[in-house]
């Protein structure tokens, strides 16, 4: 696929698939390193409309995406993913540039399990993956 | 009256009723100038008893130096008697007793009585009638002198508008002479004041017999009167005086007045203007707050991941990568720069700060470095094509230059695709720069190229690249203050090309 790439870390046997969507390339390379080196596989997607395509033939373990995007934003991409029975169960983290909270509080309101404010550390950003991870594993979604 | 006084010697009842009660003196002369009666009031009047006057001649009665030619004309006067009346008469005198002459109003009748001639003379004292009369024409003088004396000017014009008293002070204003003015009228003297607010008060004085007072300019003086008309018995009296220097010192108050509210309003509607950038100011910097805090945390969360990772790669063969992230943090700090320096920029702009300072430098060579800067950010399949026409000297603001030609090649930058090239095409006449970027990008959405220079504007189809929205607007606003302008014609999906002409007064 010329549309997508995806890291893979081959030192984890069981390794759990993220997809990472972000306009912005540093960000969105920057988000995809650090997670390989904390052992996820990882994908990443330049807008809303490439990362649901993307979800649909992975169907990642966990989607974290940026509000303000180009063709389809992350609310756009959230409303496809909940209306879809093949995706509609996958969490999802939102990550906030502090300038749009209410964005983030509708993307809460619609589905969305938590979200990150930019600029995140390596622990703001494990911490709510492994708590979604945990969660959507157990079954119920989070609220943060 | 010869017939009057024949009848009253006829009936000696009227004649003597008539005789002693009389309020005048009475006295009859024979033809040798003897007196012959004398009732009353003529001993009254001239202060003698009746047997005093009996008999005596009647030249006793008249001062001295006139006694002699009476008696001639007494002479002649019984030769051919006439009636001379009453108010026709000389100005005569008299003397009275104490020797005192006095005025006197003298009528002549006659008439014979068995054969002699007899004078009859009725004698009015008029000492008080003259004195009267006396009293009257001083009073008049003295109104005269008055009224030519005084520091208004007077005029008084009879039913006619002819003039009939001017005083100097009149002749004064007018500037006429007294020959120019008495007898004419109003309107041969004064032919432009027929029509005016002068000839409407003067007729309704004149007419209906009212005062009026009233204020004007008169422009062939070029002078401000102050005009109060009196009607009186023969016509109309004026009093002028002029008030120019009272009225101008009140125009020049006035004036001041009005300088002063135009002053109040200018510095009010400075406030108000001063209150309004303010306001903008305000709006301005919190609309730079809310775009920062997002523009902001994106090149913030690039390199706080970066150097995340640095520290990760701790390994000798894994330089590459911890190149590439320093690489990404002074990329990303760029970018914050960038964001900074378009808001201080257009702080500076916003303030009226940014003075021209104009240089004579290389524009070719400039342009040249400035590209070099530009590549640095470029993706390394994008490509500069760099022309010049024209002299390369140019005598322009080089800040402002620079900061025009980064902003629209790093646009062509950001908004091209890979492989995509970049034209950077200058010319230069002798008072004309005209720098034309062209880049094969985007392109902007036909209904959004109205909003290319608003502040903070980005286009839909600009999300994903980093921008503040405020480049164009600094372009645009250094253009005018170079006397320029900038425009530009974009095709989306195929391109877009700016154009600016800088204004230059002189070639180096």
């Amino acid at each position: 696929m010329s549309f997508f790439f995806a890291r893979t870390a081959s030192s984890f046997v069981h390794m759990e698939r993220i997809l990472v969507v972000d306009d912005n390339l540093d960000v969105r390379e920057n988000t995809a390193e650090l997670l390989e080196h904390y052992g996820y596989q990882t994908l990443s997607a330049t807008h809303g409309q490439e990362g649901y395509m993307l979800a649909l033939l992975t169907l990642p373990d966990l989607i974290i995406c940026d509000i303000t995007m180009p063709v389809t934003d992350g609310l756009g991409m959230l409303k496809l993913l909940k209306n879809n029975e093949r995706t509609k169960n996958i969490p999802i983290i939102f990550f906030s540039a502090g300038s749009a909270p209410l964005e983030v509080r509708k993307g809460l309101e619609q589905g969305a399990n938590a979200y990150v404010s930019k600029p995140f550390t390596d622990e703001d950003l494990l911490g709510a993956i492994r708590k979604c991870l945990k969660d959507g594993a157990s079954g119920s979604g989070i609220r943060n | 009256m010869e017939k009057d006084v024949s009848l009253f010697m006829e009936s000696e009842v009227g004649f003597e009723a008539v005789f002693k009660y009389a309020t005048i003196g009475i006295i009859v002369v024979d033809e040798h100038g003897r007196i012959n009666l004398v009732n009353p009031k003529a001993e009254n009047i001239f202060g003698y008893d009746n047997a005093e006057l009996i008999g005596q001649r009647v030249e006793s009665l008249m001062p001295q130096s006139i006694r002699a030619i009476h008696e001639q004309y007494r002479t002649g006067y019984f030769k051919r008697p006439k009636v001379r009346e009453m108010g026709i008469g000389l100005d005569l005198h008299a003397r009275h007793k104490d020797g005192s002459e006095f005025p006197v109003e003298i009528s002549l009748g006659h008439y014979q009585l068995e054969g002699q001639r007899f004078a009859v003379a009725f004698v009015t004292d008029i000492s008080e009638r003259k004195r009267a009369e006396k009293e009257l024409n001083a009073s008049k003088e003295r109104l005269e002198d008055i009224l030519r004396s005084m520091a208004d000017a007077f005029v008084s014009l009879d039913k006619d508008w002819r003039y009939t008293f001017v005083n100097d002070k009149a002749l004064q204003l007018m500037g006429k002479s007294r020959d120019e003015v008495f007898g004419h009228t109003m309107w041969e003297v004064f032919p432009d004041t027929v029509g005016s607010i002068f000839e409407t008060e003067y007729r309704k004085v004149m007419e209906k017999r009212v005062p009026s007072a009233f204020e004007t300019h008169y422009p062939s003086y070029d002078m401000w009167l102050e005009v109060r008309a009196y009607p009186h018995e023969d016509g109309i009296s004026i009093f002028y005086s002029d008030i120019s220097k009272h009225k101008k010192a009140e125009q020049v108050l006035k004036q001041l007045n009005e300088e002063l509210e135009t002053r109040v309003v200018e510095r009010t509607s400075e406030l108000a203007d001063a209150l309004q950038r303010e306001k903008e100011m305000n709006e301005l910097k919190s609309r730079f707050v809310s775009m920062a805090s997002h523009e902001f945390r994106t090149p913030l969360s690039a390199i706080l991941s970066s150097v995340s990772l640095i520290a990760k790669y701790t390994e000798a063969g894994q330089q590459e990568n911890r190149e590439k992230h320093i690489e990404r943090i002074k990329a990303s700090v760029k970018n914050l720069t960038d964001i900074l320096n378009d808001f201080l920029s257009l702080e500076k702009l916003e303030q009226g700060k940014m003075v021209l300072e104009e240089t004579s430098f290389n524009l070719r060579e400039f342009a040249r470095d400035t590209i070099e800067e530009v590549r640095g950010m470029a993706r390394e399949s994008q490509s500069f094509d760099h022309r010049h026409e024209g002299s390369e000297k140019v005598r322009l603001d080089q800040k402002m230059t620079r900061n025009i030609l980064l902003n629209l090649l790093s646009n062509a930058v950001k908004y091209s695709h890979d492989n995509g090239e970049i034209a950077l095409r200058i010319s230069v006449t002798s008072d004309e720069v005209c720098i034309e970027v062209e880049d094969k990008g985007i392109g902007i959405p036909l209904d959004e190229q109205k909003h290319m220079f608003d502040k903070f504007f980005r286009a839909r189809n600009t999300s994903g690249i980093q921008g503040t929205g405020l480049g164009l607007n600094i372009v645009r606003r250094y253009a005018e203050l170079m006397d320029g302008n900038i425009g530009f014609t974009s095709v989306p999906g195929e391109g877009t090309t700016f154009t600016v002409r800088l204004h230059q007064n002189t070639v180096l």
